[in-house]
């Protein structure tokens, strides 16, 4: 018995070919809700390529990122019956990426005990600069030798677009600390790569 | 303000952070300090080119195989889907929604007794009735079938207090349709016993929809 | 130009060693109107309304559960038990909100209960039962086997129920109720929508009907008792098949207007008629019965 209306698009109105997708998204969004593994494969053929582009440069690392990818869309399923379908399936998938991959980092950090907002970071340190002219560090590259929290917050501001007040809440730092992170972050990319 | 207190403050600058006083300061810096410009424009490059990092990337190996094989070894727990949400495959949900359609579509004329309580307009109470039932039942016999198939594969997998409930469900509706279909065996053509035998066959489908949404299922 | 991200954050409390019992002792501030959104697969939930901007939750996280997920914006607040392999993960959530909140519950087993909180209640489970009691003014809450008790002034309640008692208390405007083989029970002000359904529970109403309301009551073998104020004006439109009709609101009597059957129909007129009420049983006794 839903008191609430339902959303979708106003009636009357000729369906765009984004509103097709969306419809069909939404189809296959209740299937697998239903249980169907089956469409739930055309929803991860869809999304992991965003999801995986995410891992990637949270990780720093291939074959890590490959296994945080399969733990999202795993965890994306566990939490299908929370979709509710306002907002396209991606925007919904994304914030649970962002929370995999943080709590990797977590766990890989402090196994046994409850993280809480920490300011002890890992102390910087200097990424390797490879020699010779021919091999030019590219940011994808340099972004791997970064420490892990210096990424993570580089990766989060600089190229997903959180504030700092986001991130702080995701890392669980303070704003100020999230902010030197960046910076500094800034200031190790710029100097590996000579710019 | 000297170029090294301007360089401190360029990240919070490019980043729009920073309070109005510095960002005054800072802007009248610039405006007269070619080096620090530089720098500017340097990390707003690279800012620019980090942005470009955000893009799909493919892994090198599908991931779907392993991702599958997890999900089919775990027991989802049962969620309740609210109504409104995406509903079960097209087909059945057509199969329930003509139902309604069959039975609640009819132009004919109202039957005597005032309003129906679900505000719609009564079946006819014409000759054609009891064919008509006949037929509309057939077709809600044949969806919530196909339901229950859906349902008793899934009971497999429910631990036994929840199968057991669901079959006391399942019986106490039956009975409660039996009873309906008697009473219309002795008065068929009764127009509101007709609506009564479509509307408590909706309950039965509707039940058995809700049931399936929260039972887990690994086919 | 960065597009700016969708407000929903997460910090996610990991739990210390898998099998052990881990105490919850959190807190994060929220908006005095915002919404949260729960979730615990068994267990209890207990959701109280304060006068703080604050949500604490308390209590003990199942063993087996993964993390409690505490997380979101000051406007929307995710509260999740976290687990692997939910089936059998019982966790006891005790959960302060600021009482202005709009509270979303999805349980499978849990004991829900949401006390002391005016914005609107959504609650579902399966097998768990749900106790509102408070300031709302929506209420929709469902289980299948679970009971539900609704009390308060709200003004909108949907509830729904297979095997579980389905009793509201105190609740006025519209209400839509049904059970398949529970009791019913609606007791409350005035209404000016009022559907409910069974099928082989019972159902019993008490209240007053505004001037064009629609009351609206079936059941297949369920009793069916409606308690109405003396004056009350409204149009009576009874059916049933093989009950009885007891009508202690004015003198007509049923007419039994089929030649070899046993149905029974009612219609008259009270006090000015307005209001529309229509009762339809296939066995089960109709009664209406004057309000002392």
């Amino acid at each position: 018995m839903a008191l609430s209306e339902e959303a979708g698009a106003p009636k009357g109105l000729a369906a765009s070919p984004d509103d097709e997708r969306r419809a069909r998204e939404r189809q296959r969004v209740g299937e697998a809700q239903a249980g169907s593994v089956a469409a739930y494969e055309e929803l991860y053929r869809d999304n992991v390529g965003r999801v995986f582009g995410l891992c990637l440069r949270m990780a720093g690392d291939a074959s890590l990122a490959e296994e945080l990818a399969q733990d999202v869309f795993v965890k994306a399923w566990q939490k299908l019956g929370s979709f509710r379908g306002e907002s396209a399936f991606s925007t919904w998938l994304y914030p649970i990426a962002v929370n995999v991959t943080l709590s990797e980092r977590r766990a890989r950090r402090r196994r046994t005990s409850r993280v809480m907002a920490t300011d002890d970071l890992t102390p910087f340190d200097k990424p390797t600069r490879r020699e010779g002219p021919e091999d030019r560090m590219d940011l994808q590259k340099a972004l791997e030798v970064l420490p892990d929290g210096a990424r993570a917050v580089f990766v989060l501001h600089d190229v997903e677009g959180y504030k700092h007040h986001e991130i702080g809440e995701l890392i669980g730092v303070a704003t100020g600390t999230s902010k030197a992170q960046l910076h500094r972050a800034r200031k190790l990319l710029r100097e590996a790569l000579g710019r | 303000m000297t170029c090294e207190q301007a360089l401190t403050l360029l990240d919070d600058y490019v980043d729009g952070e920073l309070a109005e006083a510095d960002y005054q300061e800072l802007e009248l810096h610039l405006a007269s300090c070619e080096a620090c410009r530089k720098q500017e424009r340097a990390l707003r490059g690279f800012l620019a080119e980090a942005a470009t990092l955000k893009r799909d990337r493919v892994p090198a190996r599908d991931l779907w195989p392993a991702i599958e094989q997890r999900l089919r070894s775990e027991k989802r727990v049962l969620r309740f889907f609210r109504p409104g949400s995406a509903a079960l495959p097209a087909a059945l949900a057509a199969a329930a929604a003509l139902i309604v359609a069959v039975l609640w579509m009819r132009p004919n004329q109202t039957a005597p007794g005032g309003a129906s309580p679900t505000g719609g307009t009564l079946t006819p109470a014409a000759a054609g009735t009891a064919v008509d039932m006949a037929q509309a039942e057939a077709e809600y016999v044949r969806a919530t079938n196909q339901l229950l198939e859906v349902l008793n594969a899934r009971k497999k997998n429910m631990p036994p207090e929840e199968a057991k409930s669901l079959d006391e469900n399942m019986w106490k509706i039956d009975a409660s349709l039996r009873q309906v279909r008697e009473a219309l065996d002795r008065d068929p053509q009764n127009p509101k016993l007709t609506r009564m035998l479509a509307s408590t066959h909706q309950k039965k489908l509707d039940l058995l929809l809700r049931l399936i949404r929260l039972s887990s299922q690994i086919s | 130009m960065r597009l700016r991200k969708t407000l929903v954050l997460a910090a996610v409390l990991v739990a210390p060693a898998l099998h052990a019992q881990q105490k919850l002792d959190e807190k994060r501030t929220a908006a005095p109107d915002g919404v949260v959104a729960i979730e615990n697969n068994a267990g209890s939930i207990h959701v109280i309304g304060w006068d703080r901007a604050e949500i604490t939750v308390t209590g003990t996280l199942g063993r087996n559960a993964e993390a409690l997920d505490f997380s979101g914006t000051q406007r929307r607040t995710s509260i999740s038990v976290d687990a692997r392999n939910p089936h059998g993960v019982r966790s006891d959530l005790e959960i302060h909100v600021p009482a202005g909140s709009r509270i979303e519950i999805d349980s499978f087993g849990a004991e829900i209960s949401v006390t002391d909180v005016s914005g609107s209640v959504h609650a579902d489970t399966v097998n768990g039962s749900i106790r509102i009691a408070g300031a709302s003014k929506e209420v929709q809450a469902s289980s299948v086997n679970g009971s539900l008790e609704i009390s308060g002034t709200p003004q909108r309640v949907a509830a729904e129920s297979v095997n579980g008692a389905v009793t509201v208390r105190g609740a006025s405007g519209e209400i839509t109720a049904s059970t398949v083989n529970g009791l019913l029970s609606v007791a409350g002000a005035t209404f000016s929508l009022a559907s409910l359904e069974t099928v082989s529970g019972g159902v019993h109403f008490e209240g007053d009907l505004a001037a064009k309301a629609s009351l609206s009551v079936n059941s297949v073998s369920g009793d069916v008792e409606l308690i109405l104020p003396p004056k009350v004006s409204a149009e009576f439109s009874i059916t049933t098949f093989s009950g009885d009709i007891v009508n202690e609101l004015s003198a007509d009597k049923p007419d039994k207007i089929r030649k070899y059957t046993s149905q029974k129909d009612l219609t008259f007129t009270a006090g000015n008629g307005g209001a529309d009420i229509s009762i339809e049983t296939l066995s089960g006794e109709i009664a209406l019965r004057k309000r002392p």
